[in-house]
């Protein structure tokens, strides 16, 4: 069946879910919103005091995005078993980043952003570059993510590809904006507790319908490569998904910004559970779309296998718990790309660099200008259709893999050279994109991050500098 | 059918019109070399290099992949270990150990 055919929810089944969860994320977005002190650290931070239990769920309902549960399975799909476990290793990206987070929180109690860290680690030139690669990375983010909306919503319930997005950003953006970063975590809690627990019952009905030996037999005589771990394709993807998640997590404000509003205690630990939580999503997506392959489901996206195949198993009920998954899934990470990345503006580009005179309120201000202005911006970029979300998120990959030793080694070591740094960003990204464009999207990162860790280590073995890490805890 | 224009011919007329011989020396000597036909020579520095290419090249797609595979696997071990490292050596230090 295709995504633009017949839909397999009722349209006015589909609209009643969207008012539904609209109101209740709005409702519940502004409320939380109005607790706390109303100041701008406590609208982009949501008072710096948020323990485990919050902490995880927002790490984990942040990182299941769109692609999560539309590209997991596509992996699967297109490339077998190494797509499925590839995909999982993304969660090693939150993992790595515990040890980090500690650090960060240890070093910068009174910090705001992944930029502030890197300008005063290596320096206003440096700050330029990883600017430039964050705001690329988080455009291509964002519009997978609003694609994403739309591609769903459509391929549900048949709704116009462009409402199902403007509809997702909207009340994404709605709620950021009164509640800030209390509403977005407030919101996430709920939203990853419904994504486990209706993630598990669309897996456990799929494999009571296709019994797993079933599938094996199947993928066995019509598409044995698939099962080959052997396969190049599968090869070619497997640490291009951990390096790249590495690059994802290690540079972005999203996960900077949860380490800044969580309690210094849970910091750690919140980080390596919400990963863990998370590596059970694309081992559950992915697997719908090896069992897609095996029922030899005819597709005309591939980016659509996980909401065909449920609808196609499950029915109208299966399909209605894909949209409320994946409505939830990318409601949770827009409201958190947007609140993240406005704080990033505001307080980096706004409050540094043109206004540093600007008061409390108007930095607030500015930070919900920005939630406004990226969701705008969001929607004039994905208004016009691509047709695989894959080749927009791997492109991305070349650039954020460049960041992870810069940013590992600017925590750790006294020697971080700032030269090395900025070289180690600029080499690294130019090469992933050559590795992008000439060998395949899938070793983009792989590339990068090898270039850049040579880069990182020659530049601050022969030419070290001695840091002083108090200057970073002088930022407040 | 029409034959194909025999390769002096091409060389004298590039020849004519271009005036640079080195380059035709040259592309005609890689012309001579990448033919199948062609004996490598030990001594000679041109038959060393297109061999070179022609090994870089015939690698077949798997032994491709498994070469980056096996890069991408030394690139997250280098980074899991610096990570861990720099962890274990600031928890024994203490954090703000600045010296």
């Amino acid at each position: 069946m295709s995504a633009d055919s017949v839909p397999f929810l009722q349209p006015g089944i589909a609209w009643a879910l969207v008012v539904l969860f609209s109101v209740l994320w709005v409702a519940l977005g502004i409320a939380w919103g109005r607790r706390g002190q109303g100041n701008a650290d406590d609208y982009m931070l949501a008072g710096r005091n948020i323990g485990l239990a919050l902490s995880t769920a927002t790490l984990m309902a942040s990182w299941v995005t769109g692609n999560t549960t539309l590209l997991a399975p596509e992996f699967g799909y297109k490339t077998g078993l190494w797509g499925m476990f590839s995909y999982a290793l993304a969660g090693l990206g939150l993992i790595l980043f515990a040890p980090l987070a500690s650090r960060i929180k240890q070093l910068m109690p009174n910090g705001r952003t992944s930029g502030d860290f890197i300008r005063l680690r290596y320096g206003r030139l440096a700050w330029w570059v990883f600017m430039l690669i964050t705001a690329i990375y988080t455009l291509g983010f964002l519009m997978t993510q609003a694609m994403g909306a739309g591609l769903l919503l459509q391929a549900l319930s048949g709704f116009d590809y462009h409402v199902g997005m403007v509809v997702v950003i909207g009340v994404a953006t709605v709620y950021t904006l009164f509640g800030g970063m209390r509403a977005v975590i407030g919101t996430d809690f709920i939203q990853s507790l419904l994504i486990m627990v209706l993630l598990a019952v669309v897996a456990v009905l799929a494999f009571r319908q296709f019994p797993m030996p079933e599938v094996h037999a199947s993928l066995l005589a019509r598409h044995p490569d698939r099962l080959d771990l052997l396969l190049p394709a599968g090869l070619l993807i497997a640490w291009n998904s951990a390096l790249f998640s590495m690059g994802e997590v290690f540079h972005n404000n999203i996960w900077w910004s949860r380490v800044f509003a969580s309690r210094r205690s849970v910091v750690m630990t919140s980080f390596v559970l919400g990963g863990i939580a998370w590596m059970s999503v694309p081992m559950v997506t992915g697997s719908i779309g090896l069992v897609a392959l095996a029922r030899e489901l005819p597709l005309e996206q591939v980016n659509m296998v996980f909401p065909v195949m449920a609808a196609d198993l499950l029915g109208a009920g299966g399909a209605a718990l894909v949209f409320v998954v994946v409505f939830a899934s990318l409601t949770s990470t827009l409201d958190s790309l947007l609140a993240s990345t406005a704080d990033l503006l505001a307080e980096d580009v706004y409050f540094r660099l043109l206004r540093p005179q600007a008061s409390d309120l108007q930095l607030k201000q500015a930070a919900r200008l920005m939630v406004v202005g990226l969701a705008v911006v969001t929607l004039a970029l994905s208004w016009p259709r691509l047709d695989s979300l894959a080749s927009v998120l791997f492109f991305t990959g070349a650039l954020v893999a460049s960041t992870v030793w810069p940013v590992a080694c600017g925590l750790y070591w006294r020697t971080a050279n700032r030269t090395a740094a900025i070289a180690a960003m600029l080499a690294g990204s130019v090469v992933g994109l050559l590795a992008y464009g000439l060998i395949a999207p899938y070793c983009a990162a792989v590339f990068s991050a090898a270039v850049s860790a040579i880069v990182m280590l020659m530049g601050s073995q022969f030419w070290p500098e001695r840091f002083d890490f108090t200057l970073l805890q002088e930022e407040g | 059918m029409r034959r194909p224009t025999p390769l002096r011919v091409v060389v004298a007329t590039h020849s004519a019109i271009s005036g640079k011989k080195t380059l035709i020396a040259c592309c005609l000597g890689i012309r001579r070399h990448l033919n199948r036909g062609h004996r490598a020579r030990a001594g000679c520095l041109l038959c060393l290099s297109v061999s070179g290419v022609q090994t870089l090249f015939a690698l077949d797609e798997l032994l491709w992949a498994r070469l980056i595979f096996a890069l991408g696997a030394v690139v997250t071990a280098a980074t899991v270990v610096m990570i861990l490292r720099g962890h274990m050596y600031w928890n024994r230090m203490g954090s703000m150990d600045v010296r």
